[in-house]
């Protein structure tokens, strides 16, 4: 393993204030979204955010594509090992904010009611993934700490599907089908990207057919109104098994857009949050389930068998990452105005945790 | 104990005593309020002018102009007896056809263009020339019926046909017994002028105005085509006139009567077909099968009837029965135009009306009782014998000029024989 030293980011970065490779300023972004959004200087108002919108689920599934080419990523050790202990802690947070939300329901306006399961679900799903931008130099071994943490967002990602196909089809066995059906046009897409790739020699062509292959898996998953982090994922892991060109194609590409696509994520993110008592109330409690079931997922992924995982592994599990904001923006689109309120939840819950990983750094570096 | 364990305790306990104190509050409702600071990226885009709207108007009215023409006709009100020129929009729905809606006591007099005119709704179609070609003009369905549209208007000037913008606050979808479709009901105060075409300002036509009992409406566009196609097919309905008066079936008078609905009949002319038949008091339920709810659908029914055989269902003292009342045939009624007046003398000035018949040539001038004919053709003080040898000589169809006195008032008016 490589030094602490090395890895440990500075602390404008830990604060999510700064930009370097593989990360972005979560922090910094969604506060000047929310500055700039209808109830701060009201640069972006409804109308357009309305316009931005489209643009939301192709960003989301980039998000995807990029996490399923790391899963897949050549040379990586223990990649099951950490993939079963990162779901673990990203079950179990997970459940303690799910649990915590639903539980705190009905004393809350708007959030009460049959729908109440459905919020506190997609919370749990979006406190659950700690998972950032995931890195694009295929040489760099990273301490297993943040590869396990860029890891957690696999499983809550599939999970998170079916919560929003539950969405459109109150038996489980309808909401299979149509959770199957959406998987296999992302495959179809993936398949067809993959065929097209392979065949073209120009990088403009290539460029064009990558693009195109992005805005089809998240347009198709916004059209069913499904998870655009599921299909992208899944696309990714497609083009991540076959390899070849279509990866390094889509990889390049994609990695290419994903700063400006997440940035127009994070800034609508911020836009779209807005401040009551309750909001607070249940985002104060967000953060302090999530900070627990990470620290207890931790606890626990460090005592089940595999690899050797360092002490602090709780403290690098604490940073939100962006996949969380993602997907609470991606169900909060999918579920209606409703949902507003939880989205607003999911981003003053990802502003807190980042400051509460500021401060709960890695021992190392304090040393 | 290690620091992972102690961080983690101190994580659930926080998490805990946070739910623990959460769960003791009940937050409200509270409402999301307004934003103080104006949007910027608005402010930046050039602000909309009124040179920009008139603009916008100018394009549509020339877009539009195919679709209507004016008719420059004279107007018979029913209320005053008057005639008024006026120039009409008339909304073209063939290259050879128009509509026109008028006020529902007013007539247009416009015998030669005319083809087919219905007393009750005032639509009447009238020939077009065929010179200019119909734009294809879709039919407006709103989106949303409550919420405010911003309409065009035409208005009628001696140099032709404008636009201008009309706020429509709400509208409100209602029924008239004298449109065969919907209608739309506006705010009372909305500036809308009977006859005025409607269009959206993307250039659809939303309907015609007019009025209704309760106040302003929009005929949409595609129940007053149908209508006026149904007239152009079946021609103006002669209509009826029973020679009786009726009035609103009250509560008071339905609890008397032992009737739900219809109308009371309030006057019966002795003289007229339905004397022994109808008696003052029945309530008239339904005629030919067809209920009778009120006295605007029973006018519209004798407006509208086309034959001469009625089957009325009466209430008569609390008892049902049923009524049949036939009809001078209108040839025959036409034949037995009389003058309808009765007269005295008044020495040195004319003759002044004591009576006028309902249904006479008299009362279709609209001659009042306590006028005084100074002149009949070129006759100055005319006795009542000279007046009723005037009318007499004159030829069926044919029509005698007098001279009238009304209060202060001096006119002329036509008897038509």
């Amino acid at each position: 393993m490589m030094p602490a030293t090395q890895w440990d980011p500075p602390w404008h970065a830990r604060l999510g204030l700064s930009w370097s490779t593989g990360t972005v300023p979560v922090l910094l972004i969604l506060i000047l979204g929310s500055a700039l959004g209808p109830h701060g200087l009201a640069v972006l108002t409804p109308e357009v955010l309305r316009v931005v919108d489209p643009a939301i689920p192709v960003a989301v599934a980039a998000l995807g594509i990029l996490a399923g080419l790391e899963f897949t990523r050549p040379a990586a050790p223990h990649r099951w090992v950490l993939l079963g202990k990162a779901s673990l802690q990203s079950l179990l947070t997970g459940a303690f904010v799910a649990l915590g939300v639903r539980f705190l329901a009905p004393r809350l306006p708007g959030v009460d009611g049959p729908e109440a399961w459905i919020v506190a679900l997609v919370a749990g799903v979006a406190a659950s993934m700690s998972a950032s931008l995931p890195s694009v130099d295929p040489d760099r071994l990273r301490p297993l700490a943040i590869r396990l943490r860029d890891l957690d967002a696999i499983v809550p990602a599939f999970g998170g599907a079916v919560v929003l196909a539950s969405l459109h089809a109150p038996f489980p066995l309808a909401s299979m089908t149509l959770l199957a059906q959406a998987a296999l046009l992302a495959l179809v897409i993936s398949g067809a990207a993959w065929l097209l790739l392979a065949d073209t020699t120009p990088s403009t062509e290539q460029r064009v057919f990558s693009v195109a292959a992005l805005l089809l898996v998240g347009g198709i998953a916004d059209y069913l109104s499904l998870s655009a982090l599921a299909s992208g994922l899944l696309a990714g892991l497609f083009w991540g098994v076959v390899g070849g060109v279509a990866r390094d194609c889509i990889e390049r590409d994609v990695s290419y857009l994903r700063h400006p696509l997440v940035v127009l994520m994070l800034l609508t993110a911020g836009a779209r949050t807005t401040l009551s008592p309750s909001i607070l109330a249940l985002a104060l409690a967000y953060l302090a389930l999530r900070a627990a079931g990470k620290l207890a997922g931790a606890w626990l992924a460090r005592r089940t068998p595999g690899a050797r995982l360092p002490d602090d592994l709780g403290s690098s599990l604490l940073p939100p990452g962006v996949f969380g904001v993602a997907f609470a923006l991606n169900a909060t689109a999918m579920i209606g105005p409703s949902a507003a309120p939880l989205l607003a939840v999911v981003v003053l819950g990802t502003i807190g945790s980042q400051l509460t990983a500021a401060m709960l750094r890695p021992r190392e570096r304090r040393e | 104990m290690s620091r992972e364990t102690r961080q983690l305790l101190t994580a659930a306990l926080l998490a805990l005593v946070s739910l623990w104190v959460l769960a003791r509050i009940r937050f409200p409702d509270q409402q999301t309020s307004p934003n103080p600071l104006p949007a910027l990226l608005p402010q930046l885009a050039p602000a909309p002018r009124f040179a920009n709207l008139a603009g916008e108007i100018g394009d549509l009215q020339k877009r539009l102009s195919g679709s209507w023409l004016v008719v420059t006709a004279s107007l018979w009100s029913g209320q005053t007896g008057e005639m008024t020129r006026r120039a009409l929009p008339a909304l073209r729905f063939r290259s050879d056809v128009a509509l026109v809606l008028v006020s529902g006591g007013e007539r247009l007099s416009l015998a030669e263009d005319v083809i087919a005119a219905d007393r009750p709704t005032g639509l009447t179609v009238v020939r077009a020339d065929t010179g200019t070609q119909n734009p294809a003009v879709t039919q407006w369905a709103p989106p949303d019926l409550d919420g405010p549209h911003y309409l065009m208007a035409t208005a009628t000037t001696p140099a032709g046909v404008s636009l201008r913008p009309v706020l429509v606050g709400s509208l409100h979808q209602t029924r008239s017994s004298a449109w065969s479709g919907p209608i739309w009901a506006v705010p009372a105060g909305t500036d809308l002028e009977t006859g005025s075409i409607l269009f959206t300002t993307s250039g659809e036509l939303a309907g015609v105005a007019t009025r209704e009992a309760n106040g302003p409406v929009i005929v949409p566009g595609g129940v007053v085509i149908a209508d006026a196609t149904r007239l152009m097919q079946l021609g103006s309905p002669p209509g009826a006139d029973l020679r009786i008066d009726v009035q609103p079936l009250t509560d008071a008078l339905a609890r008397a009567t032992g009737s739900v609905a219809g109308v009371v009949v309030a006057w019966v002319d002795p003289a007229g077909p339905s004397a022994r038949q109808l008696m003052i008091g029945d309530v008239i339920e339904s005629l030919n099968g067809r209920t009778v709810a009120n006295v605007r659908e029973w006018d519209v029914l004798m407006m509208r009837l086309s034959v001469t055989t009625l089957d009325l269902r009466v209430r008569r003292r609390g008892q049902p029965a049923d009524v049949r009342v036939t009809l001078p045939s209108p040839e025959a009624s036409a034949s037995a135009a009389s003058l309808g007046l009765v007269l005295t003398s008044v020495p040195g000035v004319g003759a002044a009306v004591v009576e006028v018949e309902r249904g006479s040539a008299a009362d279709a001038a609209r001659l009042r009782t306590g006028d005084i004919i100074t002149a009949v053709g070129g006759l100055r003080t005319p006795t009542p014998a000279q007046v009723r040898n005037a009318f007499a000589a004159a030829a069926p169809g044919g029509a005698i000029i007098l001279a009238l006195t009304r209060g202060d008032t001096h006119r002329v008016d036509a008897l038509v024989k």
